[in-house]
Formats: C-alpha cells, structure tokens, sequence
C-alpha cells in the first residue's frame, strides 16, 4: 500500500512529501529519500533518522513504515542547541530530526517555565527574526559546516495597533 | 486565474500543509475558487473553520474569516474564540470580522506599516502563502489565554 511520508533536509529548502510503498525494508526507504536530494550532493554522507527519535536504529527495527512518519537526512548525527531566556542558558545535543516543538518542551522544562507560560513563548533564532514552526526540524536550520544553533525564547505576538 | 489557483492547490498538496494534514492540526474543506475553506484545531479541541478568500494568489495576500459552513455565512460572533491576544487576532468588532487581525491578512496589513518591523516574521510570504497565514493562526489557538468552549 503506498503511503506518505514528509522528508526534511539540510540539502532541501522545505518540508517535501514522499509517496512510497508501506513495505519498504530500510534500505528501500533510505534510498526513496535520498533520491529527493539535489545531485550536487554527496548522498552517501546522509543519514536517515525519525522525527523526534533519538534512537539511530529506529528505522532499522521498524516493521513497517508509519504513514506520515517525518524523516530527516543530515550529515550530521548530533547539533548542540543553546537556548536563552530571561538572562539564563541551558544547553544539549539533539538528532537533526528533533522538532522545534520538541526543543520548546525540553527547553522550558529546563529553565523552569510552567507549561502554561510556555504557551505564550516562541523559539527565534538569535540574532534573526525567523521563528520556526514548530513541525520543522532542527537538521533543517543547521547546515553542515554549522554544527550548532542558538535560540531565544521570546513572548509570542500581541497584535495590536 | 488558472495561475492563482494552481500555485493554491501546489500549497495545498507541498509537504508542509499535507504534514500540518498528518498531524491533526488542520483539512482543507474544499475550494470554491477563489474561496477556500479550511479547518482548524484549537488547543481545546474545537474545530474552527477558516473562509480564505485567494484572488491574486499568492502574490497578494489572501484573508480570512470565520465561517459557518452549515449556515453559509460568517460565524456568529458569540461562537468565535477570545479571551488574551487569541482576542486581538479574532476579533469580531473589527471590520465586524471581515477579516482576521493579523499582519499576514490583506486587509489588517493596510494602514499598519509598523507592523513590517514589530511583526516581521508574519508579513504575507508569497513562497509559504496560505500555510504561513495557518501556522499563524493555529500557534494563536494553541494559547492557554484561548477561554475554553464551555466557559
């Protein structure tokens, strides 16, 4: 049965849809995936992880492919994140696959933000206005070279006048 | 026309609306060109269905309002969300709700050039289009300012 899957990369400049068959084995997928990539790349340097899995054998283990599973290729197999808020920092590593709305969780968590207050919060990139949604994926921001990110948590808009 | 609609319906069916499809957090309706209809999840679960109006899509902005689609016109206003900013972006007294109070709608943008260096982040991006304009609205609805249905 042929079912969809969402690939990010830092080799691809958004999130793209992938159709294929929900009995692909690991390699099958790998390969799908990185088909999409552009051909100026070394495609063999690409790992393929699961959203939001820090488990690199994840894709391996898996029976069958879930439909609308999120996927990542980076060349990268961990990016230090920072985060700052209200003059304090804290600092990990994540998969390239991890979401914006993963590191939001982890990040308000560790600087002691009720879930509540989180809510009114937002991840921009330092010294950037961009404000990532939150479906997409930290691999698909940090470009190898870069092997690092920082964000601010900054209040989320009151639009008004 | 057929050029409007075609970049609408390659939004519709790119990898970032059919991922925001997977997880729950909005559907498209259906299209009635240049009317779209779309709905969305609120972090209370309530389903809201969004009336985009598209003409010179996506180089023009599209706008937006709440929509009763058993009904077929505007949703009434003691049903539309409120409560903290969640009231700001969905305020009916405005325009008498027309539109939706967001930089990114073609009609709140005009008379608020301020906005281009307050909100840069959710000026109308012609290359996200409509999933920028939904992005926005559903991150306001997930707000634990949103007073829930029941209150």
């Amino acid at each position: 049965m042929k079912i969809k899957v969402f690939v990010q990369s830092e080799a691809l400049d958004d999130i793209n849809v992938l159709e294929i068959e929900d009995s692909f084995n690991h390699k099958a997928l790998q390969d799908a995936c990185k088909a999409i990539l552009p051909v100026a790349v070394n495609k063999e340097e690409f790992h393929l992880t699961l959203e939001d899995d820090d488990d690199d054998n994840s894709l391996e283990n898996l029976k069958q492919i879930p439909e609308g599973a999120g996927l990542q290729l980076h060349r990268l197999k961990n990016i230090t994140v920072q985060v700052r808020y209200a003059g304090r920092d804290v600092n990990r590593t994540f998969k390239p696959s991890t979401t914006i709305a993963r590191i939001k969780k982890w990040a308000a968590k560790e600087l002691g933000v009720a879930p509540s207050d989180a809510a009114e919060l937002m991840l921009q990139i330092s010294g950037t206005n961009d404000r990532p949604d939150t479906d997409i994926h930290l691999g698909t921001l940090v470009k190898t070279p870069a092997k690092s990110i920082c964000f601010d948590l900054v209040p989320s808009p009151r639009v008004n006048g | 026309m057929d050029n409007e609609k075609n970049s609408l319906e390659a939004h519709l069916q790119s990898g970032r609306f059919l991922a925001g499809v997977f997880k729950g957090k909005w559907k498209l309706l259906g299209i009635e060109w240049p009317i779209v209809f779309i709905e969305i999840k609120a972090r209370d679960e309530r389903k809201l269905t969004l009336r985009f109006e598209c003409t010179g899509y996506p180089e023009i902005p599209t706008t937006a309002t709440l929509w009763d689609i058993a009904k077929q016109q505007q949703l009434a206003a003691e049903h539309w969300p409120r409560g903290g900013r969640v009231s700001q972006v969905f305020n009916h007294g405005w325009m008498q709700g027309a539109a939706l109070y967001l930089p990114c709608d073609r009609q709140a943008i005009i008379g608020h050039s301020n906005w281009v260096s307050e909100l840069p982040w959710l000026i109308w991006k012609p290359q996200l289009g409509l999933i920028q304009y939904l992005e926005a609205v559903y991150e306001i609805l997930q707000s634990y300012e949103l007073e829930s249905k029941a209150a």
